[in-house]
């Protein structure tokens, strides 16, 4: 039967191999290592329990906008478009603007912030005796006016960060984060500790943690895959032999795409396995959910494997194997530097999702109906993908479709 | 010697242009997702060491390639010339590539007045040769790009995942104010460029 000749290619190929030891390494490295001991209980008394970021307009607006005029005098603004630090210096036509918000948000006017020269950054700096000392740093005087309601200072701050360029402290993504963090109560601390016991039943909070680091490798490790089995077929020159063949070219592409990711997922499952295993070890004595793990790689980590493949499958066929790696590779890049937070940051569209955290279940509880349709887009999507490529397919064997690009081009020269 | 140079410019025309274009697309993305200007010292390596080392993959790696198609590799073996210096010539042009976009990148960063010294460009070439030197030597030994390729890729992740446990041979040590590791860096590429040419002349025979 094709299906488990197609198996047996795969699991026999030196690529395979290398993709289990890169998915064991993966595993070994960054999820056993994270489970080396149980998670440890809030106890009353602890000097710090952290901070959470909590919307609290009282504490997010003065300091908000204390950081948009300290970043505007300066010149200089972070940012993070990609995921990656950007600096930014605006245009005149821009500070313009920009200034005009300032004056909205705290009463300061253009002039004054034009002809401002006495400015000093808040933050530490070394004293004469030699130890830090934090200073106020110099901005004028902040007038928040009365009028000004949170919803027009949120406005205001999209408006400022669309003018930086995106991805700045006051973006909506980032703004709570930045500028309303408070201290985490024991209270606090211990409820989140009962959910991690009692909703997630411990194996559900290490299953997210093991698909968060599972997910960063599967969304790029099966284009290699895939790419590979596609191209030894032209390096052996055994496309012609299989246009000739009977079989359609609909369910040829099918039976490989989905012994494909039926072999790739065979290590997800030994992981996860390991997986389960490491965490009963390290907490013997509390009720787990057995399945949890299982359950959640499948939903969670089955479309990375389907997305990366097919992109491998379907590039590869229109043009080459590299285009293939370089087109995956740099979705994988965007989508990882896209995620400005470990947690709380999947949105409808994400390819790689993020939940790099024990706690954080209502986050998780909040974003379900997000994640219930990323996952069926890209599941769906993947099908798409894979049903243009035996088009594409149908239409080479026939003869009226043929592009090379990036392709051994010496071909040309051993003639 | 018109010889060498002949077969450099063909293979450059035939081989090399479409994987030269490519990291020169890498190359003009690089300011796209980092900034380049205004950066003090240590973030100027970041564009450096986190994007701009991706170029050595996309150069080094396909050195093998033309010769991984059956019809070639027993074409160019009934030739005088060494089938090995011909890998050589395409590797020190690879190099070289590798080192002007690494220039132009650094003297433009220079003009965005960021903090950027010839330490800055040593250092992101380290980087990038070692990964480009990972996928040539995957690529040579296994006699498929893709592994290479492959490789070299997941060492530039493990980068992002496992940090200091890399030691020596984290690529982007620069970006943490550390240079010493440039050392081993380009020190491991000797080795490992040599390593390979001498397990694939081993494997012939």
């Amino acid at each position: 039967m094709l299906f488990f000749k197609e198996c047996k290619k795969i699991l026999f190929s030196l690529i395979f191999v290398i993709y289990c030891i890169v998915l064991f390494g993966f595993y070994f490295t960054q999820f056993a290592n994270d489970c080396e001991f149980p998670l440890e209980k809030p106890h009353e008394g602890q000097t710090d329990y952290g901070t959470i970021a909590k919307e609290v307009p009282e504490i997010m607006m003065p300091s908000a906008i204390e950081g948009l005029v300290s970043e505007y005098l300066s010149g200089e603004f972070s940012a993070y478009p990609y995921g990656f630090y950007k600096c930014v210096k605006l245009k005149e036509k821009d500070k313009k603007k920009l200034a005009e918000i300032i004056t909205e948000l705290s009463g300061i006017s253009a002039e004054t912030l034009e002809n401002f020269d006495h400015y000093e950054p808040s933050g530490y700096v070394m004293g004469d005796d030699g130890s830090l000392v934090y200073t106020d740093g110099n901005i004028p005087e902040i007038n928040i006016p009365p009028t000004l309601t949170y919803d027009d200072f949120r406005e205001l701050m999209r408006k400022a960060d669309k003018i930086i360029g995106c991805g700045s402290k006051y973006s909506d993504d980032n703004i709570v984060g930045n500028f309303s963090r408070i201290p985490k109560t024991y209270e606090d601390a211990l409820a989140e500790y009962e959910q991690f016991c009692k909703e997630d039943k411990i194996t559900g909070a290490y299953a997210r943690l093991f698909c968060d680091y599972m997910g960063i490798d599967l969304s790029i490790l099966p284009v290699f895959v895939a790419v590979f089995l596609a191209e030894r077929d032209k390096k052996s020159r055994m496309e012609q032999l299989v246009y000739s063949r009977k079989i359609s070219s609909a369910r040829l592409i099918f039976t490989r795409y989905i012994s494909l990711v039926f072999t790739m997922l065979i290590p997800v499952l030994i992981t996860a396995l390991l997986a389960y295993a490491k965490v009963k070890s390290i907490y013997p004595d509390n009720e787990l959910d057995k399945f949890a793990i299982l359950k959640t790689a499948a939903y969670w980590l089955i479309p990375n494997i389907m997305v990366s493949s097919a992109v491998g499958m379907f590039v590869t066929e229109i043009t080459s194997g590299l285009i293939a790696i370089f087109v995956q590779g740099a979705w994988w890049f965007a989508s990882i530097s896209a995620s400005s937070e470990l947690t709380g940051s999947i949105r409808n569209f994400t390819f790689v999702m993020r939940h790099n955290s024990l706690l954080g279940y209502d986050i998780f509880q909040n974003e379900r109906h997000i994640i219930v349709f990323n996952r069926l887009f890209f599941a769906v999507i993947s099908v798409i993908v894979i049903l243009l490529t035996a088009v594409i397919f149908e239409m080479k064997r026939r003869g009226v479709f043929n592009v090379k690009l990036f392709e051994n081009r010496s071909r040309k020269s051993e003639t | 010697m018109s010889n060498y140079l002949k077969i450099a410019a063909v293979n450059l025309k035939h081989n090399t242009a479409p994987h030269l274009l490519l990291a020169i697309v890498i190359a003009l993305l690089t300011p796209v997702i980092f900034g380049i200007s205004s950066l003090n010292e240590q973030e100027s390596a970041q564009p450096l060491e986190m994007f701009l080392s991706l170029t050595g993959i996309v150069l080094l790696t396909p050195v093998f390639l033309p010769e991984q198609n059956e019809n070639i590799r027993d074409l160019v073996r009934t030739k005088q010339i060494d089938d090995f210096a011909i890998y050589f010539i395409r590797l020190v042009y690879s190099v070289l590539f590798l080192a002007v976009i690494f220039g132009i990148f650094t003297i433009i960063m220079h003009h965005c007045e960021s903090d950027v010294t010839i330490q800055h460009f040593t250092g992101g070439f380290a980087s990038g040769i070692f990964l480009g030197a990972l996928g040539f030597s995957f690529a040579g030994i296994t006699g498929n790009s893709i592994i290479g390729y492959m490789i070299s890729m997941m060492y530039y992740i493990c980068n992002f995942m496992l940090k200091e446990d890399l030691h020596h041979w984290y690529l982007f040590s620069m970006s943490f104010g550390n240079f010493e590791g440039k050392y081993w860096l380009s020190g491991s590429v000797a080795a490992i460029f040599l390593i390979t040419f001498v397990i694939i002349r081993k494997c012939r025979k």
